[in-house]
């Protein structure tokens, strides 16, 4: 028999509220600008109505919220419009170099977030995930699927890139 | 420290008003086309279901009725009957069938229906032949029923007697004239009237019991019997009848040669008289005639 199940109004705005400063804001540390990450945020949630899951508790919602935030930014990458549009404005960029050098970059107002952005992809994801969602080394790698060590050296090496960037800054880890 | 000056640089970003009641829409919307969909497609599964049981509810009913076009005349074939548990058991032997008219034959096998009442049973040694629409009787010396299964005997001391009296009353019966089964009977037997009694109560229930011992009595000594008035009439038997009305209908005297052989049969109104030998199989003589004179 088929299982009925109904999606409440109340529930999705709550979990909307809640959670989407977490996906933005880890989906912004990816791609590095509003648009797509306004989009990412669109489509997680979309996911989210869609899957409808059934979580043990906020801690897990947590965990599928950033999992499925880090598949998103990763399709977004590797999406043909993506790279249509990269290349674009690559062009652009060339032609335009001095004008849009902040194209759809929020402003931040402090050095270490824009060091952070500066930083490869990788270790950008590194960094939000242990400094601002504080995530242990053993939940970044289940998150991004990859080995315990290999985060740790990753987060190690953005540390040292952080470090000869901004001077002066303490990092506690 | 870095951690504290990179979460506060990340309070900054965060979507736009217009992002997330855009969302929010979005995902409402997505979620009413989901339930639309899951309701529509629980409807469709039951639909379905229901389908499928009734599907089943008539493949089933069909199984059962090929089953019983199958299987009920196997089992009637076989031996099995549906016909009334109360059915009368041949005192012969014979079987019992559906059809509680049907008169078995002295050897044990079926006769056609119709021709003899329910009480009427054949003797031992005697044999049917078929004579145009009525079965016709014809008596053997028949005085012995050795053969005869012990189970199917009627209780008493004798062994069954010629019972030629008790197969032409029930021929009687059996064949229209119906004076027995609705008037009083009265049997005159000058020589032993508890017999004729019993006799007489044979004849109005048609009960071949009470008939075959009652007339295996009379065959036993009627010659012997003190209370005989002459040695004529205690050579013979006469049971009259009587019609609707209470008169005296008919007559018939069963004449000992040696056992009850002959019978007269005497219309009382008419005061015709014919006589019949028993062992030449004239019983349906005797019945058409007296139907005639009836």
């Amino acid at each position: 028999m088929c299982e009925l199940s109904l999606r409440t109004r109340d529930s999705f705005d709550e979990v909307l509220k809640t959670y989407s400063n977490t996906v933005y804001r880890l989906a912004y540390s990816r791609v590095g600008n509003k648009p797509d990450a306004d989009d990412i945020l669109q489509d997680v949630f979309l996911r989210y109505i869609r899957a409808d899951k059934v979580f043990n508790d906020e801690e897990h919602r947590k965990a599928w919220f950033i999992r499925v935030t880090l598949n998103c930014t990763k399709s977004h990458a590797t999406s043909a419009w993506n790279r249509h549009r990269a290349s674009d404005e690559a062009l652009d960029y060339a032609e335009h170099q001095d004008e849009t050098d902040d194209i759809g970059r929020l402003e931040t107002k402090t050095a270490v977030y824009d060091a952070v952005l500066a930083l490869a992809p990788k270790y950008r994801t590194v960094i939000h995930l242990f400094y601002y969602e504080e995530m242990s080394l053993t939940e970044i790698s289940e998150a991004l699927g990859l080995g315990e060590n290999t985060v740790k050296s990753q987060l190690h090496r953005a540390r040292n890139i952080l470090k000869d960037k901004l001077k002066g800054v303490e990092f506690d880890v | 420290m870095f951690k504290d000056e990179y979460k506060q640089a990340n309070k900054s970003i965060s979507p736009s008003p217009d992002l997330l009641n855009s969302i929010s829409a979005a995902m409402h919307k997505e979620a009413e086309a989901l339930n639309e969909n899951n309701i529509n497609s629980f409807r469709k599964s039951d639909r379905k279901f229901s389908m499928i049981g009734r599907i089943t509810g008539i493949a089933a009913a069909v199984c059962i009725i090929i089953a019983a076009a199958v299987f009920i005349p196997i089992m009637m074939n076989s031996g099995f009957s549906l016909a009334d548990k109360n059915e009368v058991q041949s005192p012969i032997g014979g079987n019992g069938t559906g059809d509680s008219n049907q008169l078995p034959s002295p050897d044990g096998t079926s006769t056609a229906a119709g021709t003899y009442a329910t009480e009427c049973y054949g003797t031992t040694g005697a044999e049917y032949t078929t004579n145009s629409a009525a079965e016709t009787y014809i008596s053997s010396t028949g005085s012995k029923n050795d053969d005869i299964p012990v189970s199917s005997k009627p209780e008493g001391d004798s062994p069954y007697p010629s019972d030629e009296l008790m197969v032409l009353g029930c021929y009687l019966n059996a064949n229209g004239v119906d004076t027995v089964e609705t008037s009083e009977v009265n049997v005159e037997y000058y020589s032993r009237d508890f017999d004729v009694e019993i006799l007489a109560n044979s004849f109005r229930t048609r009960d071949a019991v009470f008939m075959n011992n009652a007339i295996s009595m009379l065959s036993e000594s009627p010659l012997n019997n003190s209370n005989a008035k002459d040695e004529e009439e205690s050579e013979s038997v006469t049971v009259t009848f009587k019609n609707k009305n209470g008169k005296d209908y008919m007559s018939l005297v069963f004449r000992k040669c040696p056992t009850f052989c002959t019978v007269s049969v005497c219309i009382t109104d008419t005061a015709k008289t014919a006589e019949f030998t028993i062992d030449s199989g004239q019983y349906d003589r005797i019945a058409e005639y007296a139907k005639q004179q009836y």
